[in-house]
């Protein structure tokens, strides 16, 4: 059996994949047409115009074969096992001199990501990699990594998301939203693997008391234990508990480089509940930075301490903005705000809202968001050094590694090389949580003025324990090596740039 | 020969040499930690009662679509 390439560039594909399947998987003409254009060309509309699709057939999937092996195969009906893979490239390509290394040198920095074709009619979306690079409209940062692939016999890259729709009866939304999120962390990072759908089904087996295929779902909950089964320290929020703070708890996060498993559902008047996972947000504009009010804390202590000292304070997760969304619905990278999540859905999905979300944490961070805002803003307002009167701060909260932050501020410039080298030389844990203090004037510039460190490891909150490091007001406080308590030292920071290594944006300077 | 390096060190060296470097260890300092400290315990107490009605409330809830 030989690998046959298709050709065609975007405007085609339609025809091209309606060909594929007709060729390929010997679907019946009207059926492929129809299935071609409703499932693939909301994808291809998204795509730059100058987009050139290559199909390869005869293409053995990993995830479709383990869905096929524990799934299809037992069926009367006769799956086929191959599927197809569409590779994406920005320009033409010549073919016949793909062989030559000075010309796939030339042309590999084209390739746009790639699409699985799988032989279940009409679910035929299967996996996907696509760069946002490939979109007509890709004004938007978000987490992503380098996922490996081929074309024509030689190895790729692409730096994006992982995607895929569901086929509704081995993976639903809820399936699908584990396995891009285990996609991601484990090309990213070397304490996670991926996982198919029998793994998903195998490990949700020691607490479900019902058959798992065909799927019917899953409970938030389930989707909590797979996640923790998988490695992570898993945190459930829902909205009713955190109100106000629900969504700019989902921004922290975000901004923190952790994509989210998003629960949307209109219980219990409707019956739709649906997984999505949240990888980003739009790129934020000065106009956004001006339209930002200042926070009113429903904290009475926090608000009294605003209002005493003449403050002006701004949370950067309250940020009007839209997010972006992997849903398994729809094509890559779909955007949305968090208060009309399902907006570009039909009517009857429109009362739809955001309720849970589910944060895969490192197991080892034990400080989370919440506390963390809260611990921040209370040790300004009300601690041993409490701000300067009439001050004016936007603060901006992410956890990151302590890693990537040293590796970012040793080689940034317009750092003050003092501090500098006193935060380079600070012993930290992997993960830490930082809150750079800005101003709307400054955060338009994509500087600060003010940075705050906590130890995400260190949930003991008594005694500022989770403090390491702390530069405002012209002095900077860290905790005494050994015997405990704060040192001040006169040490004046001026503004520096934002560290922006969490979340990657492909035009925003 | 064995060199130690540690730029830390000799900057605090230099801010103690200015009288720029002081602890955080007078009876105001004291008096906001202790008043921090209990804030903070009290916001503990009501994280964790969200915490688990956040738990609670997921359970009710099965995404299918």
């Amino acid at each position: 059996m030989s690998i046959s390439i298709y050709k065609a560039p975007i405007a085609e594909g339609v025809q091209l994949v309606t060909r594929l399947l007709i060729d390929e998987f010997n679907i019946e003409p009207f059926h492929a047409e129809t299935v071609a254009t409703q499932e693939a060309k909301p994808h291809f509309d998204k795509y730059l115009d100058t987009c050139v699709i290559f199909a390869e057939s005869g293409y053995v999937d990993r995830v479709f074969r383990d869905s096929y092996y524990h799934y299809y195969s037992s069926k009367l009906a006769n799956y086929k096992r191959d599927c197809i893979r569409l590779s994406f490239f920005e320009g033409d390509l010549d073919l016949s001199r793909w062989r030559s290394s000075d010309y796939f040198n030339e042309v590999k920095s084209n390739y746009r990501g790639y699409m699985i074709l799988r032989p279940v009619i009409p679910f035929i979306i299967g996996r996907s990699a696509i760069s946002p690079k490939l979109l007509k409209d890709n004004n938007f940062q978000i987490c992503s990594t380098t996922l490996q692939t081929s074309f024509n016999g030689t190895k790729l890259s692409v730096e994006a998301f992982p995607h895929s729709s569901q086929d509704t009866e081995t993976i639903s939304c809820a399936e699908t939203t584990l396995w891009a999120i285990m996609e991601y962390f484990s090309n990213r990072y070397p304490d996670y693997t991926s996982v198919l759908p029998s793994k998903i089904h195998y490990t949700l087996n020691k607490i479900t008391t019902e058959r798992q295929i065909p799927s019917r779902g899953l409970s938030i909950p389930q989707l909590s234990f797979a996640l923790r089964e998988f490695g992570f320290g898993t945190r459930i929020y829902f909205r009713d508990e955190y109100n106000e703070d629900f969504d700019r708890l989902i921004s922290t996060y975000i901004e923190s480089g952790i994509p989210l498993i998003i629960g949307i559902d209109n219980f219990p008047t409707g019956t739709i509940g649906h997984a999505v996972i949240c990888v980003g947000h739009e790129n934020i504009s000065n106009e956004q930075i001006d339209n930002l009010t200042a926070y009113t804390f429903s904290n009475i202590e926090i608000q009294n301490a605003i209002v005493a000292g003449g403050h002006a304070i701004y949370d950067y997760d309250a940020i009007s903005k839209e997010f972006i969304f992997i849903d398994d619905n729809f094509p890559s990278y779909q955007k949305a705000e968090l208060n009309n999540p399902t907006i570009h859905y039909m009517p009857s999905w429109h009362t739809c809202a955001i309720k849970h979300f589910i944060v895969p944490l490192y197991h080892k961070i034990y400080l989370e968001a919440v506390e963390v805002k809260n611990f921040v803003i209370k040790f300004l307002l009300l601690g041993p050094e409490p701000l300067s009167a009439n001050s004016n701060l936007l603060i901006k909260t992410f956890l990151t590694s302590s890693r990537s932050f040293k590796d970012g501020l040793s080689l940034e410039s317009e750092f003050d090389s003092n501090v500098k080298e006193i935060i380079l030389g600070l012993s930290l844990p992997k993960f830490i949580w930082v809150s750079e203090l800005s101003t709307k004037t400054l955060l338009k510039e994509k500087k600060a003025q003010g940075l705050i460190i906590l130890d995400a490891t260190e949930p003991n909150i008594s005694f500022f324990k989770p403090l390491i490091f702390a530069a405002y007001n012209d002095f900077i406080l860290t905790q005494k090596a050994i015997e405990g308590g704060i040192e001040k030292k006169v040490l004046p920071l001026p503004h520096f740039k934002c560290f922006i290594n969490n979340l990657k944006a492909i035009n925003y300077d | 020969m064995i060199e130690r390096i540690n730029k830390s060190e000799e900057i605090r060296a230099e801010l103690v040499r200015e009288g720029k470097v002081s602890f955080l260890d007078q009876p105001e300092h004291n008096e906001a930690m202790l008043k921090l400290n209990e804030g903070l315990l009290e916001d503990r107490r009501e994280f964790k009662v969200k915490e688990k009605n956040s738990f609670t409330a997921a359970s009710k809830v099965i995404l299918t679509s």
